[in-house]
């Protein structure tokens, strides 16, 4: 008996030794490595997905949506479920309209997920779905999401962007404020099983929508304004063309028009030429449209008054260089005035000379030539307005019209608004409210002339459009002031290229208390006079005339 | 003479039995209601055949283990037959016997006739057991016989847990240590041929030696156990908030629901089961040193040894500490005949506790 339960106590404590052993290695694995298998857990069983939240809309200022965000489907294939790969690619090439190679690509790649499409819309999910489920194909996984929409097509292309395959804006405004169209997305902690269900989830941010984009932008206007430029374009056989419509009192940009647009729906079939902001990113020489600003600054400075007379005889000599007038066109004793009406580059060189180069220089820079606008769009350029440090003895004469001057569009256009509104120089407005927030309001970043001499040179540039060089951009009853530019276009090491211009017009009506301002530029005329006035006048007409009548601007006359 | 009912060891099987069913239902409620459309339906065949278990316990409780000892050819027989049948086509699959809606695991009533079977032989022989013809030759043939029928469905866990037991009640019936020592220096060529030959096996091995290089398929099973343990830590996730059992850890509700209680309950939840565990095997073997007779001793011994080395031999594959052999944990594990057998184990230990002092 004893030798028998010596035996069984051995057995016990066999027992014992295994029990303590498994123990052991339990605080083992629990305890010391726990942090470790804890980290295998969660890189195997669970996922933190991020869901993006809906885009804000981009509307224009009276509420018609550009851009906004519909619900879709994203298609994925899981390859560890799927089931009979051929017909699936039959259904997705059909839905698709996508080559049966590249679905195959797709459904037969060796990884668990593929995506197929990330934005199919509703419908047509919907339908693979049924397909799917009668041809007993499993293995699709349909997620929701959303898809950008521009009910406009190209309409603005050049200033609202897209959004890339990512969800996130590539160009324009749905680049600039992508941050405040897309918003937060919602983080989600999940625990999937192996079987690829979703078990147990947890909201760790609930995120926040994207916030909508109200622009100043005016969908009407801007569509005259692109059909003038287009037309213009055409028949002009140019190389690209734009016009930029400010509201002159406040900065709003009303209009960016150019002939180059895209579909924004197929932004993938687009170039990078097409793409591009002209009115921001497109650097030209102002030509004779300079001369409303150094006519103003001689105003200002008080060195000239419009019936101070000039020699307007072509030809002046500038330190041994001889400067012409256009076409060589020669003139006797002209007023100041008959300076501006006529474009008369001797003139206003004398005009100049009187100012001197810190003076001149000092007011282009107080119009914010040489930098960018700040402008909320993406790509804008700074120009090129050399300090007067580097200025050549000849630089004074070129800057009065127009020449060794690098400018943008905003830039011109924005300058011109500060003539016609009576001296202010404002910031230019693209945006108008973001989400729920305050509505932009003008910013006046200074005072650059005062309002009696403002109102002098509106004076003269109402001559220009009246009897001078721009009779052609002209609208009876409204008004028009402005003034031409036809500058020779330069090219980098190869200075002025003979044949090459840049044509446009600046103006503004009515004259004495302005409602529109546009600049019409266009690059490169190949057909017909080049002449600022009669092209870029012309399209000016075209567009502003449609603007008035549609907006129901009332006539001078009848005020 | 009879006796009240072991109150301790009626406790600590209640205790098990109710682990046992609140983990299956945890660790088998995401497969129930994948493949049976409820959560429950694994669960309420578990508690079906608790109460039959329960039934049987009873039962063998009230049942004098002596006249049991002189069925011992019968159940050893009968057992075997079972086992026989799994090899029938249409009836067996595998393990499993498949009869109507029920699958049985022949060998767990094979493993309770055995212990019947050597309890009451041994007994019989007497002091013949220190001889190695008489009393080691004839159980090494009747496990050789058995393992090599078992070995084809194929279960080497059951093989190891038959050959264990054996040889621990050999032990305690008073076979010479020099003659069971011999025995397994013969076998372990046995136990490499049987790896060698089976490609399954040796994968299985080499996976237990190095997890991590087969991580995607053999050693897939053991890294998932280990990922469930250690991610429980001390206190676990909490009751019903494993991940492995959603069906990363194969087998979570019955082979490896260790892990799934390790990783719901954390150590402690562990380490009460394994205490319970212990606290049964010595009150087998406090029963065993109180039992009128050898014959009691023996069967005592073999019930409790038996229930606490499969539960041992399980965990140490959940921890990864052996390779992985596909043994139930007695008591909690889902499957009907593994809970039927151990609740009939402890029915005969009552019995022979009721016995105490007797004779």
């Amino acid at each position: 008996m004893d030798h028998d339960h010596r035996r069984a106590l051995i057995l016990f404590a066999a027992l014992a030794v295994g029990a303590l052993l498994i123990i052991a290695r339990l605080v083992m694995v629990d305890g010391v490595e726990h942090d470790h298998w804890l980290a295998v857990a969660r890189a195997t069983h669970e996922r933190t997905i991020e869901i993006a939240p809906r885009r804000g809309t981009i509307y224009d200022r009276n509420g018609i949506p550009l851009a906004f965000d519909v619900k879709a489907s994203a298609i994925a294939v899981d390859s560890f479920d799927m089931t009979k790969p051929e017909t699936l690619i039959t259904i997705l090439s059909q839905a698709l309209h996508r080559p049966r190679a590249d679905i195959a690509a797709l459904v037969y790649r060796r990884s668990y997920f593929t995506w197929i499409d990330r934005s199919v819309d509703l419908e047509t999910a919907k339908w693979i779905k049924a397909q799917a489920q009668q041809a007993d194909v499993n293995g699709l996984i349909f997620i929701n999401t959303w898809k950008r929409c521009y009910p406009q097509g190209d309409l603005a292309s050049n200033v609202i962007g897209f959004v890339g395959t990512d969800g996130h804006g590539l160009e324009g405004i749905e680049l600039y404020y992508d941050k405040q169209l897309s918003g937060t997305p919602t983080v989600v902690h999940v625990v999937r099983g192996a079987d690829g269900r979703t078990y147990d989830t947890e909201t760790l941010d609930k995120g926040t929508p994207g916030e909508d984009i109200h622009l100043t932008l005016d969908a009407v206007i801007q569509h005259v304004c692109e059909d003038a430029i287009s037309h213009g374009v055409s028949n002009f056989q140019a190389n690209a063309g734009f016009i930029i419509v400010l509201d002159p009192h406040t900065g709003a940009v009303l209009a960016m028009a150019q002939n180059r647009r895209y579909d924004l729906n197929k932004f993938y079939q687009s170039t990078p030429e097409e793409r591009k902001n002209l009115a921001v990113s497109f650097m030209f020489e102002p030509g004779s449209t300079f001369k409303a600003f150094a006519g103003l600054a001689a105003l200002q400075a008080g060195v000239v008054t419009p019936a101070d007379r000039f020699n307007g005889a072509d030809g002046i000599d500038v330190a041994g260089h001889i400067i012409h007038n256009s076409e060589d066109e020669t003139f006797g004793s002209v007023s100041f005035a008959e300076i501006i009406q006529d474009s008369i580059n001797t003139g206003m060189i004398r005009v100049t000379q009187r100012l001197g180069q810190a003076r001149l220089y000092q007011f282009l820079v107080s119009l914010g030539f040489g930098k960018r606008t700040g402008i909320t769009l993406p790509g804008e350029i700074d120009g090129i307005l050399r300090p007067v440090s580097k200025w050549s003895k000849l630089a004074l004469a070129e800057t009065s019209i127009g020449q060794s001057v690098g400018v943008t569009g905003i830039q011109l256009a924005r300058a011109m608004a500060a003539v016609a509104n009576g001296g202010l120089l404002l910031k230019p407005e693209i945006v108008e409210q973001i989400g729920t927030g305050p509505e932009v309001k003008p910013i006046v970043i200074r005072r650059v002339a005062a309002q009696e001499n403002c109102d002098t040179m509106r004076a003269l540039l109402r001559l220009v459009v009246e009897k001078g060089t721009a009779t052609k951009a002209n609208i009876p009853g409204f008004d028009v002031a402005g003034k031409t530019g036809t500058a020779q276009k330069a090219i980098p090491g190869k200075g002025y290229v003979p044949g090459k211009y840049t044509s446009l017009f600046c103006g503004f009506f009515p004259k004495d208390d302005p409602k529109y301002l546009a600049l019409v530029v266009l690059d490169e005329v190949h057909k017909g006079v080049v002449f600022g006035g009669d092209t870029a006048g012309l399209i000016f007409h075209n567009a502003m005339s449609r603007v008035a009548l549609i907006t129901h601007l009332p006539p001078v006359a009848q005020r | 003479m009879e006796r009240q009912t072991d109150r301790q060891i009626v406790i600590i099987t209640s205790l098990l039995l109710l682990y046992g069913l609140i983990m299956v239902y945890s660790a088998s409620a995401p497969f129930s209601l994948r493949h049976y459309g409820s959560d429950t339906h694994l669960f309420v065949k578990q508690l079906i055949a608790a109460g039959a278990g329960i039934f049987l316990l009873w039962g063998l409780s009230r049942f004098d283990y002596h006249r049991l000892a002189h069925l011992d050819d019968i159940l050893l027989v009968g057992g075997f037959l079972l086992t026989l049948f799994t090899f029938f086509p249409r009836v067996g699959v595998g393990r499993w016997l498949i009869l109507g809606p029920f699958a049985i695991q022949p060998t767990e009533f094979l493993k309770f006739a055995l212990i019947v079977y050597l309890a009451a032989t041994i007994t019989r022989k007497g002091d013949r057991i220190k001889t190695f013809s008489e009393g080691v030759l004839p159980f090494v043939v009747v496990i050789g016989v058995i393992a090599a029928v078992v070995i084809n469905q194929p279960d080497l866990g059951m093989i190891l847990v038959f050959a264990t037991l054996t040889g621990a009640m050999l032990f305690a019936g008073g076979a010479r240590v020099t003659h069971l020592l011999g025995v397994v220096a013969a076998g372990v060529p046995l136990v490499y041929a049987a790896v060698l030959l089976a490609p399954y096996r040796l994968a299985r091995v080499i996976a237990f030696i190095n997890p991590h290089a087969y991580a995607s398929s053999s050693g897939y099973q053991i890294l998932q156990s280990l990922t469930a343990i250690g991610s429980g830590g001390i206190f676990g996730r909490g009751l019903g908030a494993s991940q492995a059992k959603l069906f990363y850890l194969p087998q979570a509700h019955n082979d490896f629901i260790f892990a799934v209680i390790a990783e719901e309950l954390g150590l402690i939840g562990a380490v009460v089961l394994i205490a319970l565990f212990v606290v049964l095997a010595w009150r087998a073997f406090t029963v065993a040193a109180a039992a009128p007779d050898r014959l009691g001793r023996l069967l005592a011994l073999g019930m409790g040894f038996t229930i606490s080395i499969q539960a041992f031999l399980n965990l140490g594959v959940a921890l990864g500490i052996l390779p992985v052999t596909g043994l139930t944990l007695p008591f909690i594990s889902d499957g009907g005949s593994s809970l039927i057998v151990t609740l009939g184990m402890i029915g005969v230990l009552l019995n022979v506790a009721r016995q105490e002092g007797g004779k």
